[in-house]
């Protein structure tokens, strides 16, 4: 149990570290952490039903498409905007997951992986409505609560708020009864019914959920960019996230956040070295997925087993 | 345009079958097919384009070497995750992503092309077709035959049948799974580099031409059924041939949509496809 | 046979698959508080039935009528929130959890079965009702052993526990004998009548084992290739010559 508090202390030193160092490029990959942690969230909790989905970086889209264009073609507020985006996502998992959660194991990898092809082929193709290849551009910064925010630092704040929010949530599912019918969903389903679960709805709400989270990121990552293109949500988007959560593990929530600030900084580390970037991904899942199956996240907390 | 959905198929069929073998025999979805597809090309690039090889010796060169190193990463990473799905997805997916960061490396980003083999074009009715293209079509019904046979007359085809169908009674019978799943995983890895080869001079070469063929393969073999070599060949020219309408009538980013969605209705409403056996 | 007053109605069951008739114009009535056996040769279609009532299975055709209500073509989690519960012949159990830990998931999943139910009163679950559980099966002494380590009776047991967790008033048990030892099998007879007489709880069996059947049970159905062929006491099935015909040839103690 020790062990997991200085990890956390740890980790709470990692998230000053943009403040001591000062300079752009380190606020930069801070808030990318910071979205991308949550994104790394939402498929682990897809993965906590026993689900790989590779759906989420489609939810990213729908959010931030949603977000940009009601902040840019209609006007909306850039806060109402963001939850709009957010909410947006979390209705089109709603509205696929029945259908979707019926389907187990491999096909429902390869369902998710259909989906997100076609999500992203419309981002691309519907050019009149999100700009295609090209992208839009001049997307608003983000006001919150009044304050405007301009620059990598403000946006880091928020995300870390955002990140945290997100934790605390999940943590608390986890450990809630939610969190031990999930469970026992996943060990035994059979049993489960026999006891009166409702299977699908619980697996809808979690795919719901992981939706919400993710359409979240979505907005944030657009107006923080201020551009937006259909590139981070093709099947790229879903290897990052896969390598985030083969590394960091899953089992518990923290897997992913460990996973997120291990990876997400290794393009930018290895900027100098730009070939071998992809390399040391590949040859990092391999060497994991070999020795370390449960991520790091188990060097850390002994499963309960 | 019938031909060329075809002729388009027919390839098709054979990326499909090389994925289909592996999902059937070790039931793992093999992500990184598309990059042995793509060491095939690099071969025809290296061997014909540079050194001078004859064609066909590249092309057969490039499949064995697809093949072997295909067994090489069986053996050593896949060996122990056969019949583990997700875990075997996830490793495919490294292969992949550690194959085309090598790729990266020799040939740079950008695409390169290769001089065509054959040229010119000749006349079926009222099409016009060129030779490379049939040249490609041969090639792709030679393998076909080839594999058919293989599969049914020779001792490894019938063994990997076997052990596809009812592992456990395989074993029983006395077929050696290790060796049956090496010799699958290679198989399936020759086919997609033969594919490649002879892909090669019809398009360009780079580091990330494996993703299309793959999506292609993916298809198909959804449609024709997870581990069914009849509907491999089937949903291929299914393929083939709907690709062509759709993308002459719209485009072919509405021919892909239309795919995709055929895949997630067959995937929900009837997931072993259209002549794959329910395993299990 | 009324209608009026049977816990459970089976009219007419009857379910096909393909070509192949498993069940054929099955009609019983449990009446309250009965406990009721179904036995037949090996093959004969009981465990479809049993299926079929569970909620595993559509019929073709006829009707499952459960407290007046239509529960015919219902899923096996709307079958347990009606309040009825089953057991499974081979064990399933959250096998690397305590016996603590998987009574408590019982618990939960069947009053928090969906997320809306999370929103309605749900009147909070006295604190002592697991330990209360664990001595009517007799296991209190084992509630921190870990299932999986457990014998294979005792799991069964376990499985009987976590289905009284979703306080049913009938509990289905399939073939709740298989696999117990003598000793094993005395102590399920006596838990199904403590079942029915502390807690006042149906039980619906599906059996094999005919000594077992006959002796606890209040009346029994015995069907042979998906069809019934006799109903009534255990004394009056026993001297039935139907039934003797169609156990010919299996090696039966009717004692």
């Amino acid at each position: 149990m020790r062990l997991v508090v200085f990890v956390y202390i740890a980790i709470a030193l990692i998230a000053l570290v943009p403040w001591y160092i000062d300079q752009r490029y380190i606020f930069h990959i801070a808030t990318m952490i910071t979205i991308m942690a949550p994104m790394a969230f939402s498929m682990a909790l897809m993965l906590k039903l026993g689900q790989l989905s590779i759906a989420q970086p489609a939810f990213m889209g729908f959010g931030a498409y949603t977000a940009v264009l009601l902040s840019m073609s209609l006007g909306l507020p850039t806060a109402a905007a963001l939850v709009a985006g957010g909410l947006m996502a979390a209705f089109v998992a709603l509205l696929v997951g029945p259908v979707f959660l019926r389907v187990k194991g491999v096909y429902f990898v390869l369902l998710t992986y259909a989906f997100g092809q076609i999500v992203f082929l419309i981002f691309q193709e519907w050019t009149s409505l999100t700009g295609g290849m090209s992208g839009l551009y001049g997307i608003p910064k983000l006001t919150l609560f009044g304050f405007r925010l301009r620059n990598a630092e403000h946006y880091y704040v928020l995300g870390l708020v955002f990140t945290a929010v997100c934790y605390l949530t999940i943590l608390a599912i986890e450990k809630s009864s939610i969190g031990s019918i999930i469970e026992s969903l996943n060990e035994d389903e059979m049993l489960s019914l026999s006891m009166g679960a409702n299977a699908i709805s619980w697996r809808v709400a979690i795919f719901t959920l992981s939706g919400f989270i993710a359409g979240l990121s979505g907005g944030m990552y657009a107006f923080y960019i201020g551009f937006l293109s259909p590139d981070p949500f093709g099947f790229r988007g879903s290897v990052e996230l896969i390598v985030i959560n083969t590394i960091g593990g899953s089992g518990t929530i923290l897997g992913p956040l460990l996973g997120a600030i291990a990876v997400v900084p290794l393009p930018e580390l290895l900027r100098e070295a730009q070939e071998y970037q992809l390399m040391i991904y590949g040859l990092c899942l391999i060497f994991f997925i070999t020795f370390l199956k449960n991520g790091l996240v188990s060097l850390v907390v002994r499963r309960k087993e | 345009m019938i031909v060329n959905g075809v002729l388009a198929g027919l390839i098709y069929v054979i990326m499909a079958l090389g994925f289909t073998v592996i999902f059937g025999i070790m039931r793992i979805v093999n992500f990184a097919h598309g990059e042995f597809y793509m060491i095939g090309a690099a071969a025809i690039l290296v061997l014909f384009g540079t050194l001078g090889w004859p064609y066909l010796l590249a092309l057969v060169a490039g499949g064995l070497l697809a093949g072997t190193i295909g067994v090489i990463a069986e053996r050593a990473f896949f060996r122990k995750l056969a019949r583990d799905e997700m875990p075997g997805m996830i490793m495919s997916l490294a292969i992949s992503i550690f194959l085309q960061s090598v790729m990266l490396q020799y040939l740079g980003p950008s695409e390169l092309a290769v001089e065509r083999p054959f040229t010119g074009v000749w006349r079926l009715g009222s099409a016009v077709v060129p030779w490379d293209r049939t040249i490609v079509a041969i090639g792709a019904l030679v393998i076909l035959v080839a594999f058919y046979f293989f599969l049914r007359y020779a001792r490894l085809g019938l063994a990997m049948q076997a052990v596809a169908q009812d592992p456990e009674t395989a074993s029983l019978m006395g077929v050696e799974s290790g060796i049956v799943y090496s010799a699958s995983f290679g198989i399936g890895c020759l086919l997609a580099g033969l594919a490649g080869g002879l892909m090669a001079p019809i398009y360009t070469i780079g580091p990330y031409m494996g993703e299309l063929p793959m999506l292609k393969a993916f298809v198909v073999v959804i449609l024709g059924g997870l581990g069914s070599v009849p509907g491999a060949v089937l949903g291929g020219l299914l393929l083939g041939l709907s690709e062509s309408v759709l993308s002459t009538q719209f485009s072919t980013g509405v021919a892909l949509i239309a795919s995709f969605a055929i895949v997630m209705l067959v995937v929900i409403v009837r997931p072993t496809g259209l002549m794959g056996r329910s395993s299990r | 046979m009324k209608a009026m007053g049977h816990l459970l109605d089976v009219s007419e069951l009857t379910k096909k698959f393909g070509g192949l008739t498993a069940v054929s114009n099955v009609s019983f009535g449990l009446k309250k508080g009965e406990i009721f056996g179904i036995i037949g040769p090996n093959g004969a279609g009981k465990t479809t039935l049993f299926n079929v009532i569970a909620g595993h299975y559509r019929p073709t055709s006829g009707k499952v009528v459960f407290e007046g209500k239509d529960i015919t073509s219902q899923s096996s989690n709307r079958i347990a929130q009606a309040g009825i519960a089953r057991t499974f012949q081979s064990v399933h159990l959250f096998k690397q959890s305590t016996m603590r830990e998987n009574l408590s998931r019982a618990e939960r999943i069947s009053r928090l079965h969906s997320p809306f139910a999370m929103f309605s009163r749900q009147p909070e679950p006295e604190a002592s009702i697991i330990d209360d559980v664990a001595a009517f099966i007799g296991m209190e002494s084992l509630l921190d052993s870990v299932a999986g380590d457990l014998s294979y009776g005792h799991q069964k047991m376990i499985g009987v526990g976590m289905a009284m967790m979703v306080s049913p008033k009938l509990i289905l048990m399939d073939e709740p004998a298989a696999g117990l030892n003598p000793t094993e099998k005395r102590e399920a007879q006596k838990l199904v009548k403590q079942l029915r007489d502390e807690r006042k709880i149906s039980v619906l069996i599906v059996e094999h084992d005919m000594p077992l059947v006959m002796q606890v049970c209040d009346r029994v159905l015995v069907v042979n290739q998906g069809k019934p062929i006799a109903l009534g006491t255990p004394e009056e099935i026993r001297s039935d010559p139907a039934v003797i015909d169609a156990y010919l040839g299996e090696d039966y103690e009717f004692a």
